[in-house]
């Protein structure tokens, strides 16, 4: 039997994230041939078990097929994604990570704009769809669009309006081979990496309309290596050298600014305070005219907010 | 249910092709390597396209989706203008020993690095050189990570290796660039021929890969009355010998056109000469994308090149069926053409311009003459260039980047 729409769901040590995850899937209002794939990624037993069970409830419950594997080992994200996507074979493909949610309606606003696309004249065999998103962080949610106009290379490079986040995407199986596989060098961030790949490789991410968000993440930088980050960032830029020349100078300073910047955040939401600083000034004596433009910016706004 | 994890399949490796120029080129061995690259693409594979040049500009052929393609050399700006003004001085530096490193190093050090450093990055699996200054800037990157590096040759070894006027014409290079062989897994060779040229150690690297040639439907009979020229005007061509022979040929075959397509440096003298000679029927049409739907309709592809790799447009034309005249001691070409099988080998006498043009002057009028003898060598076309299937030949590719043992395929 072929599948309508795979859904690949990665898992690590979270079964009721998961079952978050689940629930949101049965919710959809989309109601095609859907199957759900979950590779856990070596889980201690007992929560293997329990992702185990949650499947087998959603596949009782549900007209949805469940597909679960697991990892001998803790293989890590890029490794476990990139299995998921050995077990594909549904004409079309969605992401989401064990923990963050789909609201009803995003299966099937999606397929729409992918028909819409077709009806268009579209080749969708080269589109992925994006969508607006809640961002959940602190307890504290906010919603943000994806701005996929202009140059989606420079957009994601940049990152303020345009994210690489795996989890808003569904797309034609065609089009996410356009990207190929996670790099496994990449604990963290390989969504960035694969969402360049995707557009350098003459991939374009279209996003569903509307202003309402069709998913939830709900995000934590607690127990996140910092100089890994800081490293899978710097390695990203490395490998998309090339392209990044094209543009001014201007922003391969901000880039790197940004990767400290980032590690910097990082470390401070683990406490590593100097780590944090080390960073900050790394930040700072690395890109400095970048650093000054940010610190005028934000003297600018506090004197906004105090006057 | 719980299962293993499956091994990664072997479709989805990583593969840079490294070639220095592409931008907007529309030479065989570019479009051979777009070619390649898309077709290994469909197959599952990462591809990336590395080129160094100073060229903004993309490539002239069509890449498919998820080939990257990626320029290692950044835009002039800033302090770049002041290093680039330097390093080009010191292009102009006497060319010797001694100096020759300092030239050889301005000339071709900054692709070699800006190379190794990318693949450290990238780290693909397999690297393809495609031309003799990628192919020495890949045998001379130092990686940190298991990585075959593959070099495709596109011509004669004689050229590649012997020809002061070709490539990179700095001594260091030209003492190197065969040594440098040495440090290549595989070296891909178009004909079987090529194999013998290399010496018994690099020969163990040695395969042959043909280009593919893709197979067209084609009329035997009822074609127009059009001799055509495909290739770059450049003096290896032999254009002008072709033109030549037309002065003679075109007045006792009334109806028949000569059409030269291509584009390059003897454009210009080309076109001063069919006007000011007032050569009748002849027309230079530039280069067009659309030359290879020409195959399906015109007679004859006149072919008097001095040397071939693996020429595209002859193959093209046998593939549709179309016959090919071109000169016995083409390389390249004498091994696609049989002569009263799917084309005609003019002999070259005594190798002068003169016997070459008698010789080529009465070889294709004859066979402007002769449509019985034109539609039996169309028919032996096609089946001729079977053994270059798109399909057959992105296997042995595959076999040549990943298998473990050489390929032993001698096609």
């Amino acid at each position: 039997m072929t599948f309508a729409l795979d859904v690949l769901i990665p898992h690590y040590c979270d079964p009721d994230g998961l079952k978050r995850s689940l629930d949101s899937i049965a919710a959809q209002t989309w109601r095609g041939r859907m199957r759900v794939i979950v590779v856990d990624d070596g889980s201690p037993d007992h929560d293997t078990l329990a992702a185990q069970t949650h499947c087998d409830a959603f596949a009782a419950t549900t007209p949805f097929a469940v597909l679960f594997e697991r990892n001998p080992t803790n293989l890590g994200r890029p490794r476990t994604r990139n299995r998921l996507l050995d077990l594909t074979d549904a004409t079309h493909v969605a992401w989401l990570d064990a923990g963050d949610i789909w609201y009803p309606d995003k299966t099937a606003r999606q397929f729409a704009h992918l028909d819409t696309l077709t009806a268009r004249g579209v080749d969708i065999s080269s589109v992925w769809v994006t969508c607006t998103y809640d961002w959940e962080q602190h307890g504290r949610a906010r919603t943000l669009s994806q701005r996929v106009g202009g140059d989606q290379v420079l957009e994601l490079l940049v990152g303020d309006h345009f994210r690489a986040y795996l989890w808003t995407l569904l797309g034609t199986a065609e089009a996410f081979r356009i990207a190929g596989r996670f790099d496994e060098r990449l604990p963290r961030l390989q969504d960035l990496d694969y969402f360049l790949r995707f557009v350098r490789g003459g991939g374009r991410i279209e996003t569903a309309p509307g202003r309402r968000a069709l998913c939830r993440y709900f995000k934590s930088d607690i127990g996140r290596n910092a100089s890994e980050v800081h490293a899978c960032y710097k390695l990203i830029l490395t490998k998309n050298a090339p392209a990044i020349s094209r543009y001014p100078r201007a922003l391969s300073s901000k880039l790197h600014y940004k990767a400290n910047r980032l590690a910097s955040r990082f470390a401070y939401a683990n406490g590593d305070r100097i780590g944090a600083a080390r960073y900050l000034a790394e930040a700072a004596l690395g890109s400095p005219r970048h650093a000054l433009l940010v610190a005028r910016n934000v003297l600018r706004s506090r004197l906004r907010a105090g006057g | 249910m719980i299962r293993q994890p499956r091994p990664v399949p072997p479709s989805g490796r990583r593969i840079a092709f490294a070639i220095e120029k592409l931008a907007q080129r529309s030479g065989g061995a570019e479009r051979v390597l777009i070619e390649t690259a898309n077709a290994l693409a469909a197959r599952g594979h990462e591809v990336e396209i590395l080129s160094h040049e100073p060229r903004g500009k993309g490539p002239f052929y069509d890449t498919a989706p998820g080939v990257v393609v990626s320029n290692l050399l950044p835009p002039r700006s800033g302090w770049r203008f002041f290093t680039e003004w330097i390093r080009s001085r010191l292009t102009f530096l006497p060319d010797y020993p001694v100096l020759d490193r300092i030239v050889g190093i301005a000339r071709d050090g900054g692709f070699t690095r800006r190379l190794e450093r990318h693949l450290r990055a990238t780290r693909p699996d397999v690297v393809i050189g495609f031309m003799p200054p990628a192919i020495s800037a890949l045998a001379k990157a130092r990686v940190d990570h298991p990585m075959r590096r593959v070099a495709s040759m596109h011509n004669a070894p004689e050229q590649d290796f012997l020809n002061p006027e070709r490539w990179n014409h700095t001594r260091l290079d030209q003492r190197r660039r065969l040594a440098l062989m040495s440090r290549i897994d595989r070296i891909a060779v178009l004909l079987p021929e090529y194999r013998d040229w290399y010496s018994d150690d690099l020969r163990r690297a040695v395969c042959v890969l043909p280009n593919a040639v893709t197979p067209r439907a084609a009329a035997v009979t009822g074609r127009e009355k059009v001799v055509m020229a495909v290739g770059r005007l450049a003096t290896v061509k032999r254009h002008g010998l072709l033109i030549d022979c037309w002065k003679t040929i075109a007045p006792a075959h009334p109806g028949w056109e000569l059409r030269i397509w291509g584009d390059g440096p003897l454009k210009d003298d080309l076109a001063a000469r069919i006007r000011a000679e007032s050569i009748p029927a002849v027309t230079l049409m530039g280069h067009r994308s659309d030359v290879a739907d020409h195959y399906l309709t015109a007679s004859i592809l006149a072919h008097p090149a001095e040397f071939e790799g693996f020429p595209l447009a002859v193959t093209e034309a046998l593939a549709a069926a179309m016959p090919v005249v071109g000169f016995e001691d083409c390389s390249g070409l004498n091994r696609l053409v049989r002569d009263g099988v799917n084309g005609r080998l003019v002999p070259a006498g005594d190798g002068s311009d003169t016997a070459r043009r008698i010789a080529f002057t009465e070889t294709l009028s004859a066979l402007m003459q002769n449509e019985a003898l034109r539609e039996a060598l169309a028919a032996g076309g096609p089946p001729s260039m079977a053994p270059y299937a798109p399909d057959r030949v992105i296997d042995l590719w595959e076999e040549i980047l990943f298998a473990d043992a050489m390929p032993c395929a001698s096609a």
